[in-house]
């Protein structure tokens, strides 16, 4: 959590532009992995990423804080923008049908040959997961967030998210063939 | 299961281009925030639109004289172009014209007899006749204009 957010976050929901700024440069990269490991290309991770601020800041008086930090609010705009993007691309193309290189060229990092390759496999695997498993995998073990924030973000209670996490990788681990 | 986590960990390496992060801000704050709905704010929205179509609508009857034979409802009221005070003001002339035409009858009996100028038709004015009382009588034109006629009148 950004030290002193709730003021920024209050100044914010008053129009203050600089104040949501400061919320962006904070949060942006996280809501951007989060968006880059679910899609397949970086030019779609950017779009949706800056359509996810976009929407956060053209609808931040309607912000109402309830003790979650303001990331998980963050999270939330980005799940429903990535659900809606697959839902308009479902009568255009199919995942499966591209071309394995398409994917070549994910989000910007310099990674050795052979992590990318590992990366890249495991990126396809999380794929096959429930969208809410793949969530779950993303926020607790790539961007470690809490189990209360995680909560908060997929609306579900504690218990429920390590409950999920723990199937969720169970789920993955069978995909990749791995103990 | 730890070189899984590890691959995992991996993942938070990725991070978006400088230059995109710094125009995606830059377009995003250009932007204003929608106001937050409120169901006062939507019933003045309403009625403002409400009294600005009922505006419109009023001005466009008064501009089409929709409204101006009810004198009641018109708001606009000049007298200048009502026709009952035109009327009364044509008629209020016609009777000046008569009395005018009467004080002339009178005043001109020792001067002028048998003159008669047609007013419906000023622009002629027919003398018949001249007194013979007259000293410096003179012959009459058939035809005078209305200046003429009122000139040798004045005299």
């Amino acid at each position: 959590m950004l030290d002193g957010e709730e003021k920024l976050i209050k100044s914010a929901v008053k129009g203050n532009s600089s104040a949501f700024g400061e919320l962006y440069d904070h949060y942006q990269p996280m809501i951007y992995r989060f968006i880059a490991v679910k899609v397949s290309r970086r030019e779609e991770a950017e779009d949706l990423t800056h359509q996810v601020f976009m929407s956060a800041w053209q609808n931040v008086k309607s912000y109402q804080h309830r003790g979650h930090p303001f990331s998980s609010w963050l999270y939330q705009i980005a799940r429903n923008q990535v659900v809606d993007h697959y839902r308009s691309r479902k009568n255009e193309t199919s995942i499966d049908a591209i071309d394995p290189e398409y994917f070549a060229t994910t989000a910007s990092a310099e990674f050795a040959l052979p992590l990318k390759l590992r990366m890249e496999t495991v990126r396809q695997a999380m794929k096959q997961l429930k969208p809410d498993y793949e969530d779950i995998i993303i926020l607790r073990f790539i961007e470690d967030v809490s189990l209360k924030e995680s909560a908060a973000i997929l609306n579900k209670t504690e218990g429920a998210i390590k409950l999920m996490q723990h199937r969720a990788m169970n789920e993955l681990k069978k995909i990749l063939k791995e103990d | 299961m730890n070189h899984l986590l590890e691959t995992l960990k991996q993942f938070k390496n990725i991070t978006p281009d400088p230059a995109y992060k710094e125009s995606s801000k830059r377009a995003v704050l250009a932007t204003m925030p929608r106001e937050r709905w409120s169901a006062w704010r939507s019933v003045a929205a309403i009625f403002e639109t409400g009294v600005a179509v009922a505006l419109a609508v009023f001005f466009i009857l008064v501009v089409t004289g929709q409204l101006s034979g009810n004198s009641y409802v018109s708001p606009v009221q000049f007298s200048a172009i009502d026709p009952k005070t035109l009327n009364a003001e044509a008629q209020a002339v016609d009777i000046q014209i008569q009395l005018a035409n009467v004080a002339y009858q009178e005043s001109s009996t020792t001067t002028h007899q048998d003159t008669l100028i047609n007013a419906s038709t000023p622009q002629m004015v027919i003398i018949t006749s001249t007194t013979e009382a007259s000293p410096s009588s003179t012959p009459a034109p058939a035809t005078v204009s209305v200046d003429q006629a009122l000139k040798a009148l004045s005299e």
